[in-house]
């Protein structure tokens, strides 16, 4: 009996798996030529407390945002929540650093995250653009998040790059909902918001001591 | 030749036979029968074929097919299948659309034939084998399913959804749309569960979620799909198409109603173009209220032929339509609009078109807004659209601001103005004011002069032209020539004073601005008489009329005469105000009433309005009008208070209280209210007036406003009453809010004839038993003892024969006082020494009064003679003494009372009562000063003599009756001796004491 997706037993996996070698790995150190820290300038002075701020913004917006998503997906998912939004079940990286951390790893396990976050956010937003059109308030949220998130990027890859000499972070995107039945991307979605609120609250604990150390 | 046609009619034969041979036997199995399914289009498709035999002679077949689900075979569709086989193809097609999807289970599909020929006997041949085309939930996959995904439905319409489970899972239930579905118990298979949804709805959430939860082996414990429900496309609405410069042809078009299918499920529109086979655009909805617009370029085609195609994945439709894109010019809007040559009532206008590269004709129309809001259209002639053409508007208004705009459209085969270009404002240049000014004064007489105040307003034809405006006053007198004087006022005053003296006056008002003056109004002030009589008059001397006003106004009227050219009224809006805001208006000549309204009318305001004729300028004060829009009740209450009161009588003024313009109406009368203890009104002349809360007072109606006081009669003594005065107009009157309280007086006149009675009694009685034993020996001598007897002794007699007493002598009813120093002392004792030492002088006179037989008094006389007079004590302290003259009362004492009612002096008695009854008649002569009291009769004047009084016995009128009169001291009265004998007989019988000089 043949396969009913044949593409599985052929190429597609190795293809995958290289892609996913590829792009998880280690933080390696400043290398001129990593296209991370290409073009990068001396970081502003506050780039530290611009960073907790931004990161203190997401963590404000988040739990709104993921209320917000759940509603225009319908109430069946907000009353199965658990069983269809299942946070543990996505490839939403770790986030495994506390306060005893060093700030270099915290710094690179941030970068990790919400690189993760922005591709993801990409692919919501463009899945709800088609989905849920008329969703104007949630839409905006997720813009104004892929932009806040962002530039929390830039600011991390500024600190990565001039200040702990990290030219290159190995990062997962996830995987991209192209493709995906309708009912998946809502389900990915819903997924990776969920987890995304859970960790940005981490990010905003672990962040605030050593800022103040800064 | 003959070879080849034998050759034929043996083969021919041979089929022949070979069919007639196999008529009951021949039969067409379905052979190669292939069974596949169309997953997208929910679709089974069917393959096979018959023998190469039946295609040769292209029968006629009949195909019995049967569709059956599940391993158990359940046969859910039969369809007899009719063709004609032909030699070119050979294989068989049938599909079948599956309402479960196709993925839920196994299908499989078996197929017999029969030739419908009637060479051949209609037999069903065998059936076939079974084909089958496997579900999934056959698959040793643990991997849970749930078909069909992602569907789009129509509204409406019934949807049938299938779990599929792994291996050795076990459906738990099913949740649509929040509802769960238990997968029933009887099912052997817990595997598979098959549900319908009938008639579903759209949901506000796009994707309606179709959940199975499973149980069992494998890591997920559920599948889910989303059911998209919505409607197919509406046909598209106001499809419009144009171009604004021929080179770009757009189209416009509305989606028309939500169809609820968004983003991959949205509705698609194309247009196609048949002439030149091409599709123009391909759009979608992005909201089903905002329009879709497509544009492309025209090239050199101009005629087109559209199709405008709207599709969703569940349904489409079309619009046709043809163009001819010279009849769809739609110029863009106008540009550049300009002024040129700006006049004060012309102006110049230009303006700029598109495109300029291509010129198209185009017909421009000019919008001129005035400021009041009227609106004006001028059309231009054709002008080509890539020129500077100008429009030139005339009939304007100078120093006015003008706002202008322009449209263009398409000369020939006008299809649509353009927009409006951008909106230009101007204002015209000045000229001089135009239009008159609508001129009226007020005078006011001062001292050598007048004082003319003007006021001033533009009439409609007014126009001011120009800014910078000013007024100019021109006078100058009319008899003679002199100079004029002038006077020139800002624009901001619409008044102003100015003062001249008695002379006529001729007085010129005009507007100026930079440019010029506007025509002058002229009026005539007459010349003044005696000091401005004139103007008084205008103000007081005659008599104000009262005119009737309603919510609209105050109807004024007067009458119209030849005499005049028009007429004016003045008036001021605020009269009670320093600023009165003085109006007037003008009427023409055959106008004879008007009603005057104005928003600053207030009801319970009293209006004065003048009224003038007006003559070549000259003006004549016809008559003074005052009225109310409506009158209300006042506002103050009268302040009564009570003047006067008596035992039936209370008498309440209210002087104080204003009648004048300070009252919200015209004051009509006053209402007097009487609240009595009782509960009903029984005051002789009031009426009953029921308050709200029940009670009754008695109500009095002064219709006369000027009278302000009013005496309450016909009431009780010694009763508390509570009076209210209000006043009321044609507004009504204010409820009664106080009341004044008020008792009247004891009545003292029921003590009156006990006095009259008991008083002469007891003095009498006194003087009686005063004068027991001379009473006695008067009345009831004593039997004289004749040897003790003086008489018997007939010594007197011998001293003087005539002092015989002879019984014949006596007057047994007349009291004798002999004029002996002993008679002076019986003096009456109130007279004091005063009396006693001019009693000595004998020289009276009196009046005495005898009742005739009605009881009426009669007044007769006496001849001086001196005598002894005996004052009647009843009246004693009513009597005065003259101060040389006695007189000699004779009172008659009357049980009737009556008598004294209409002169009758209470106060004496009440200062009698008050004084323990006995008060000395010395102090009350004191007291009294140099009062007198008159005897009961009317008296003559004081030198009257006593022969000029009627000497009559006819009864006296009763009015004429004074018992407490206060009496001349110059009056001697006197009576004759025959008088008093004359009324012997009828003063005998009364209780009086008649005192007469010495007769015995």
């Amino acid at each position: 009996q043949k396969s009913r997706f044949p593409m599985c037993t052929g190429v597609v996996p190795l293809l995958l798996m290289i892609h996913c070698r590829l792009v998880a790995g280690k933080a390696l150190p400043v290398n001129n030529l990593s296209p991370m820290c290409e073009n990068m300038n001396l970081c502003k002075l506050n780039v530290l407390e611009q960073t907790q701020k931004l990161v203190a913004l997401l963590n404000a917006t988040a739990q709104d945002l993921f209320s917000i998503y759940l509603d225009c997906q319908g109430d069946a998912f907000s009353s199965h929540l658990d069983e269809l939004c299942n946070a543990t079940t996505t490839d939403f990286p770790a986030f495994q650093v506390n306060r005893t951390s060093h700030k270099k790893e915290i710094m690179v396990a941030l970068y990790k995250v919400f690189a993760f976050l922005n591709t993801s956010l990409g692919n919501i937003t463009r899945d709800q653009e088609e989905l849920n059109p008329t969703a104007k308030e949630l839409l905006e949220r997720l813009h104004n998040t892929t932009k806040t998130t962002r530039g929390l990027i830039s600011n991390l890859t500024c600190l990565l790059c001039n200040k702990y000499n990290v030219s290159q972070v190995d990062v997962t995107y996830g995987k991209s909902s192209k493709g995906m039945n309708v009912f998946r991307k809502k389900q990915r979605g819903c997924q990776v918001l969920r987890r995304y609120v859970q960790v940005v609250s981490q990010a905003a604990h672990v962040l605030l001591p050593h800022l103040s150390q800064a | 030749m003959d070879h080849f046609v034998l050759q034929t009619i043996l083969l021919y034969t041979a089929l022949c036979f070979s069919i007639y041979q196999g008529q009951e036997t021949q039969e067409f199995l379905p052979t190669f029968l292939k069974v596949s399914k169309n997953l997208t289009l929910q679709r089974l498709l069917v393959e096979w074929d018959v023998s190469d035999s039946a295609h040769k002679f292209e029968l006629e077949m009949v195909f019995d097919i049967q569709v059956s689900r599940t391993e158990e075979m359940n046969v859910v569709w039969t369809e007899y299948y009719n063709t004609t086989l032909s030699k070119l193809k050979k294989t068989l097609h049938w599909s079948w659309d599956s309402e479960l999807p196709l993925e839920c289970v196994s299908h499989s599909v078996r197929i017999r034939s029969m030739v419908n020929d009637e060479r051949f006997s209609k037999l069903w041949s065998r059936w076939s084998q079974w084909e089958t085309v496997l579900g999934l939930d056959t698959s040793d996959d643990n991997t849970p399913y749930i078909f069909p995904e992602d569907k789009v439905v129509e509204e409406g319409s019934n949807v049938t959804f299938c779990c599929i489970g792994g291996k050795e899972s076990r459906i738990e239930y099913f949740l649509f749309n929040y509802t769960n579905y238990y997968y029933p118990d009887s099912n052997t298979s817990q595997r598979n569960m098959v549900i319908s949804m009938n008639n579903v709805l759209h949901a506000e959430v796009p994707g309606i979620l179709a959940l199975c939860n499973i149980s069992g082996k494998g890591n997920k414990k559920y599948s889910a799909t989303l059911l998209f429900v919505g409607k197919p496309p509406h046909e598209p609405k106001d499809l419009s198409c144009d171009t604004w410069d021929m080179k770009t042809l757009t189209c416009t078009w509305n989606p028309g109603e939500n169809t609820y299918l968004y983003g991959a499920h949205s509705t698609k529109y194309h247009l196609f173009e048949s002439f030149s086979q091409k599709t123009f655009c391909y759009q979608e909805t992005e909201h089903y209220l905002e329009p879709i617009r497509c544009s492309w370029a025209i090239d050199q085609q101009m005629i087109y032929n559209l199709t405008l195609t709207a599709e969703n994945p569940l349904g489409k439709r079309s619009a046709h339509f043809v163009l001819d894109v010279a009849h769809r010019v739609h110029p863009s809007p106008p540009f550049d609009l300009s002024v040129e040559h700006m006049k004060a009532t012309e102006v110049s206008l230009y303006w700029r078109m598109q495109p300029k590269y291509k010129a198209i004709k185009l017909l421009c129309q000019i919008e001129n807004r005035h400021p009041s809001g009227q609106v004006e259209l001028h059309n231009s002639s054709v002008v080509q659209s890539n020129s500077y053409p100008h429009l030139t508007l005339g009939g304007l208004q100078p120093f006015t601001n003008y706002a202008f705009r322009i449209r263009c459209g398409a000369a020939s085969h006008f299809w649509k103005w353009s927009e409006w270009s951008k909106t230009l404002e101007v204002r015209t240049n000045e000229a001089a004011p135009s239009g008159k000014l609508d001129v009226w004064r007020e005078v006011t007489p001062v001292l050598g002069g007048r004082n003319v105040t003007l006021f001033w307003k533009p009439l409609p034809d007014f126009r001011a032209n120009g800014g910078g405006i000013s007024f100019e006053i021109t006078w100058e007198k009319l008899e003679k020539a002199s100079e004029p004087q002038h006077s020139s006022i800002s624009a901001l005053q619409n008044s102003t004073t100015i003062s001249i003296d008695n002379h006529s006056y001729k007085i010129s008002l005009a507007a100026r601005n930079s440019i010029n003056s506007s025509l002058p109004s002229v009026m005539i002030i007459s010349q003044a008489t005696d000091s401005g009589a004139e103007e008084k008059v205008d103000r007081t001397d005659l008599e104000e009329e009262r005119v009737n006003g309603t919510v609209d106004g105050i109807y004024i009227s007067w009458k119209a005469t030849n005499a005049f050219d028009g007429y004016i009224v003045d008036w001021c809006n605020f009269p009670r105000s320093q600023h009165c805001d003085f109006q007037w208006k003008r009427f023409d000549f055959n106008t004879s009433s008007c009603l005057i309204n104005s928003a600053a009318f207030m009801p319970g305001v009293r209006y004065s309005f003048r009224v003038y004729g007006s003559l070549a300028n000259e003006d004549f004060f016809l008559g003074k009008k005052v009225g109310y829009t409506k009158e209300l009740a006042p506002r103050l209450n009268p302040q009564g208070e009570i003047a006067e009161m008596t035992s039936h009588t209370l008498t309440v003024n209210w002087d104080s209280y204003p009648i004048n313009e300070s009252q919200p109406g015209f004051i009509r009368g006053y209402h007097v209210y009487v609240k009595t203890m009782e509960e009903e009104c029984s005051l002789k002349g009031s009426t009953k007036h029921a308050l709200s809360d029940g009670s009754v007072l008695c109500k009095y109606t002064i219709e006369n406003p000027e009278e302000k006081r009013y005496v309450v009669k016909h009431l009780m003594p010694e009763t508390t009453y509570a009076l209210a005065v209000k006043a009321y107009t044609g507004g009504g009157e204010t409820p009664i809010d106080a009341y004044i309280n008020a008792d009247t007086l004891h009545d003292s006149k029921i003590y009156l004839p006990v006095l009259l009675v008991i008083i002469p009694f007891v003095v009498i009685t006194a003087v009686c038993f005063w004068k027991i034993k001379w009473v006695k020996d008067c009345c009831c001598p004593d039997i004289p003892n004749p040897n003790r007897s003086k008489v018997l002794s007939f010594n007197g007699l011998k001293l003087n024969s005539e002092a015989v007493l002879k019984p014949s002598d006596c007057i047994p009813d007349t009291i004798v006082l002999e004029n002996t120093s002993e008679a002076n002392t019986l003096q009456l004792w109130s007279h004091g020494s005063i009396l006693e030492s001019e009693s000595k002088v004998i020289n009276p006179s009196w009046v005495y009064f005898v009742q005739n037989e009605e009881g009426d008094l009669m007044c007769t006389q006496s001849a001086p003679e001196a005598c002894t007079s005996f004052e009647n004590l009843a009246y004693s302290s009513q009597t005065a003494l003259g101060s040389s003259l006695y007189q000699n009362l004779w009172m008659s004492e009357k049980s009737e009372p009556q008598l004294s009612i209409l002169l009758y002096q209470p106060q004496h008695y009440i200062e009698i009562l008050s004084k323990d009854s006995v008060t000395s008649l010395r102090e009350i002569t004191k007291r009294e000063g140099s009062l007198r009291y008159t005897s009961q009769m009317e008296v003559p004047r004081s030198d009257a003599k006593l022969s000029d009084l009627p000497h009559s016995t006819e009864p006296m009128e009763h009015s004429s009756y004074k018992i407490q009169t206060v009496l001349g001291s110059e009056l001697v009265t006197s009576t004759s001796d025959e008088d008093i004998h004359s009324q012997d007989s009828s003063t005998s019988s009364n209780s009086t004491v008649l005192l007469l000089p010495g007769r015995h």
